[in-house]
């Protein structure tokens, strides 16, 4: 028998239970979830939740919790000590566990201004009802951050409020900071700017107005945009703060091997907390994507039943903005070439190469060719780019 | 002919490992493959969400979702890879005079 605690009740931390399950898991699992809903997937919060045509119970995961394998909500975990492996909780209740996993997430970084009713943040399902809540008597809304949040955000706002004022502001000079390139943040801007979003670049937020209510905001160019509801999507962190005193703490999140294993034996992390060396982008990361919490969790899943397996994705993520699907595998940032076959203006493909090998692609409503490439990146074979059609490009050649 | 045998399309009409969707005169959506000149129906959207399977990736005799990469073993339904837990319906197949027909309760 083991005794199993599970800090965090979200995707990766479902999931987990659900494969310890199905592997027929001899022992107790205990879920601490700082939130009052059972383990669910994030995505849809700012797509299909935000937008009405999904509830709370499709987001959930199917978990059937008995004597076993209990989940305590409105639980925080405020005390850790490895050694005598003990957590304690906010009612100083404490808990004794044989194994410890770290699935506890990340939160969203805060803009530095006073809070006040109509600025948001979006992580929870909480957040997600009231920026719904809100979204109906808000006229001008801005959305702070261009990343992928804000940006599908922004459309499936415009997806649901057609003659709704919104504005998107971000302090880079491009939207996308993060694991995309000019070529992909060019067709995603041009979505917003078709679908009458105004996307403000090289801009930051100087002055929010308003005593008790968001009323307007000042950029440092001076310009006054008025605003009704401020959404904020400029980030994460880790959520490093419980470890804090502990031996395996570490700023950037919770270092694991391929097993998702710590340092130290029985402790264990997976999900948007974890930090790694990953093998395609040859650095240490934080992958925070769907895809990692899903992967890890069946990894660590089997590790804990006693098959060994490792965590060997290749970065792979995925938006849904104003009805396009754009998936994004393997690192397409740092590329000497690419390709692209154009099958209609929706439905795109391009692929990028470094080295002499394929190392990443994006698809616009093409999803096939992610899988294909998957296999392609994962042979790692050399090709020879001179022979590739670079304007009809097809993949099937290079398998 | 029995009646839970519905005629669908001709042999030709599908080249090797690819696959069609057809709508069944009982409205039931489906998708047929051709692998390697055997032929197999399934149900033409992913259980995970509606999302058609003939937009996936074939893969020997698995299909790969083109939405969060879940994979079906296509002569079965069964799931191999998640997100979906839950199997799709494969449906019996017979070949007449070239055509491929399609077996529903």
């Amino acid at each position: 028998m083991s005794n199993i605690c599970i800090i965090g009740g979200g995707h990766s931390s479902g999931k987990l239970t659900q494969h310890l399950i199905n592997g027929n898991f001899k022992g107790n699992i205990k879920i601490f979830s700082e939130e009052d809903s059972p383990p669910y997937e994030r995505p849809p919060l700012s797509k299909e939740y935000l937008e009405g045509t999904k509830s709370i119970k499709d987001l959930e995961l199917k978990i059937n919790f008995k004597k076993e394998i209990q989940l305590f909500l409105n639980s925080r975990i405020e005390n850790i000590n490895l050694e005598n492996k003990t957590i304690v909780d906010k009612n100083n209740t404490k808990y004794e566990f044989d194994k410890i996993v770290f699935a506890n997430g990340t939160s969203p970084r805060k803009i530095n201004f006073r809070e006040r009713e109509g600025i948001c943040y979006l992580r929870n399902i909480k957040d997600s009802i009231i920026i719904k809540d809100k979204l109906l008597n808000s006229k001008n809304i801005v959305i702070a951050g261009a990343g992928y949040i804000g940006l599908e955000v922004a459309s499936t706002i415009r997806k649901k409020y057609p003659s709704k004022n919104i504005t998107i502001i971000e302090s880079s000079e491009n939207i996308l900071n993060r694991n995309a390139n000019d070529n992909l943040r060019n067709y995603i801007k041009n979505m917003h700017i078709e679908n009458n979003v105004n996307l403000i670049l090289n801009s930051k937020i100087e002055i929010i107005n308003g005593l008790k209510k968001i009323e307007s905001l000042v950029l440092n160019n001076s310009t006054e945009l008025t605003c009704d509801l401020l959404i904020v999507g400029i980030g994460v962190k880790p959520n490093i703060e419980i470890i804090q005193e502990t031996s395996i703490f570490n700023e950037s999140g919770i270092l694991i091997n391929k097993h998702c294993e710590t340092k130290i034996k029985d402790i264990y992390a997976i999900g948007d907390i974890t930090y790694f060396n990953s093998k395609y982008f040859k650095d240490y990361v934080r992958e925070e994507s769907w895809n990692n919490a899903e992967k890890q969790s069946y990894v660590l899943a089997q590790n804990l039943l006693g098959i060994k397996k490792s965590y060997n994705e290749i970065p792979w993520f995925w938006t849904n903005q104003y009805d396009n699907n754009i998936q994004i595998l393997g690192d397409i940032m740092n590329y000497d070439n690419y390709a692209q076959k154009i099958y209609d203006s929706k439905k795109i493909t391009q692929v990028f190469f470094k080295d002499q090998k394929l190392k990443g692609i994006f698809t616009i409503n093409n999803g096939r060719d992610i899988s294909m490439a998957k296999q392609i990146i994962k042979d790692d074979k050399k090709i020879d780019f001179n022979n590739i059609d670079t304007n009809n490009f097809d993949l099937k050649s290079l398998r | 002919m029995e009646n839970n045998w519905f005629k669908t399309m001709q042999k030709n009409e599908i080249n090797n490992e690819d696959v069609k969707e057809f709508k069944l005169p009982n409205g039931k959506e489906i998708a047929i493959f051709n692998l390697n000149d055997k032929f197999f129906a399934t149900d033409l959207y992913c259980s995970h969400e509606k999302v058609s399977l003939c937009d996936g990736f074939i893969n020997g005799d698995s299909i790969e979702c083109p939405l969060h990469q879940g994979v079906f073993k296509i002569s079965t339904g069964e799931v191999l890879e998640s997100p979906p837990t839950e199997k799709i319906q494969a449906y019996d197949v017979k070949i007449e005079d070239n055509y491929i027909f399609v077996k529903d309760d």
